[in-house]
């Protein structure tokens, strides 16, 4: 009998300031999208070639999150969760619209900056970081997004993406190899100029 | 975060900043107020139950537009006819593709009155001629045969009279990433011009100058901008951006002492910005050129 009671799984339990806005408080649900918004930028901007779309998409996926937030249970991390209808959306939206998406990719000027947040030189990290995933094919960078950001593993990939295995593994493989071999040609071409 | 092995490889996701660009906390807010009101439409959409089968109201919605559908077809000919007798310049410009009837006789009575008010609401919304705001003079490459016809989604996006300036700043953010840059331009200006003294026209005297500098080769325009939002707000939330905005615009327009007063007025003000460093680089640069020969 105390066996049973030990196994017994607790209830999930979703965190308050999330109950409150499932409730409709909309100081709450103001609350919650502000929070949950610099990580949902980052996301997306993982996920799409250039920071043009970012801040459209980002709103979009607000509004997604919102519609499918009375239909979140508390299983698992809420940030987990965000970042699953984050990352459909996102790539649905680059599926929808890459055959008239040609144009080059932009970056802001780093025109808008705001006070506080992380380190300089971690965020200069960073936007170097994704620089470099722009040079990857969109099917490439969204495997390596979903596998090192979201630490999906190859079979939710496959579901997610709707491909095979096979295809997914490839994917990565290619994907970590144009990486690293970015990565050499960059730091040599660093060297040289030095 | 992980690794990719032979080089530094991390993917970190948190709310820290990067990768995506720095926002402003009014930018932040505008994203997430603009989400909040999209969002009960949608959501209502959600809840609401899948459509039960009535295989007679279909049939009776049939046989209720096939009677409709001719009536409405021959009515909307003789008003077509009666309009384009009157104005049809008019009519096109309001969004109402004429068609031909040639057989439709002309209605004896005058053009009706309410289709001119919508056609001044779209010119007021379009045209590149309006009255300045805040002293912005106009770009020279913005003729108005460079204006995108006024077709569905266009006329979606210009907002009625009585938008909010929240609607219109997503109107024109929505243009914004379109490319559509000088309508959104304009739609920012008008924002401005409409609800003076808002958070929301001061969003939109930024915005604008940055589409001037940036898009429309309008460096005049955007400084105008910046600087009347730096004056409406001298410690404002964009008050970094339309800084570093009048930076660039002095620059564009080669005016050195003026470039180099608003560097020096941006690392005083800004020392901790990420672009101070830039800054600092860039007034060394300037004071170097004013001295040497």
């Amino acid at each position: 009998m105390l066996r049973v009671v030990s196994l017994a799984v607790a209830p999930p339990s979703i965190p308050p300031r999330v109950r409150a806005a499932i409730e409709g408080e909309e100081t709450a649900v103001r609350d919650l999208l502000t929070e949950i918004l610099p990580r949902v930028r980052n996301l997306v901007r993982y996920l799409v070639r250039g920071d043009e779309e970012v801040d459209d998409i980002a709103q979009d996926a607000l509004v997604a999150v919102l519609e499918d937030l009375p239909g979140y249970r508390g299983e698992g991390r809420f940030e987990a969760w965000v970042d699953r209808i984050v990352a459909r959306l996102t790539i649905a939206r680059i599926r929808k619209r890459r055959f008239f998406s040609k144009r080059d990719t932009q970056y802001n000027s780093d025109l808008m900056l705001a006070s506080g947040g992380a380190a300089a030189d971690e965020y200069l990290h960073r936007r170097e970081m994704v620089q470099m995933l722009d040079d990857l094919p969109i099917e490439q960078r969204h495997v390596l997004v979903l596998h090192h950001a979201l630490d999906l593993t190859v079979p939710e990939m496959a579901e997610e993406l709707g491909v095979p295995l096979e295809t997914v593994r490839s994917r990565l493989r290619l994907a970590k190899a144009r990486l690293r071999t970015n990565a050499t040609e960059s730091a040599e071409d660093g060297g040289s100029r030095q | 975060m992980s690794s990719v092995s032979g080089f530094r490889f991390c993917l970190a996701l948190d709310a820290q900043a990067g990768p995506a660009s720095r926002i402003s906390r009014a930018r932040t807010m505008n994203i997430v107020s603009a989400a909040m009101e999209r969002e009960p439409t949608s959501r209502i959409d959600l809840r609401r139950p899948p459509p039960r089968g009535r295989p007679w109201r279909q049939v009776a919605l049939l046989a209720a537009a096939a009677f409709v559908l001719p009536v409405t077809v021959v009515a909307g000919a003789v008003r077509l006819a009666a309009i384009r007798h009157i104005a049809p310049t008019t009519l096109f410009i309001a969004g109402r593709t004429p068609v031909a009837h040639t057989e439709a006789k002309p209605a004896p009575q005058p053009a009706p009155r309410e289709v001119e008010a919508p056609v001044a609401h779209v010119d007021e919304a379009l045209a590149p001629n309006a009255p300045a705001v805040v002293d912005v003079p106009r770009a020279p490459e913005t003729p108005r045969a460079h204006l995108p016809m006024p077709v569905a989604p266009r006329a979606a996006a210009v907002p009625a009279v009585s938008a909010s300036p929240q609607d219109m700043l997503q109107n024109a953010n929505d243009l914004r990433a379109q490319h559509q840059w000088l309508a959104a331009t304009q739609l920012y200006e008008k924002t401005l011009r409409t609800f003076p003294g808002r958070a929301e026209a001061y969003s939109a005297m930024v915005a604008a100058g940055v589409l001037r500098l940036d898009q429309l080769g309008d460096p005049r325009g955007a400084l105008a901008l910046f600087s009347s939002a730096l004056r409406a707000r001298p410690q404002g939330a964009l008050a970094e951006e339309a800084r570093w905005g009048t930076i660039q615009a002095f620059r564009v327009l080669g005016d050195r002492p003026s470039e180099r007063a608003a560097l020096q007025e941006f690392v005083t003000l800004h020392p901790q910005s990420l672009l101070a460093s830039r800054a600092q680089t860039r007034l060394r640069e300037v004071r170097g050129e004013s001295v040497s020969p």
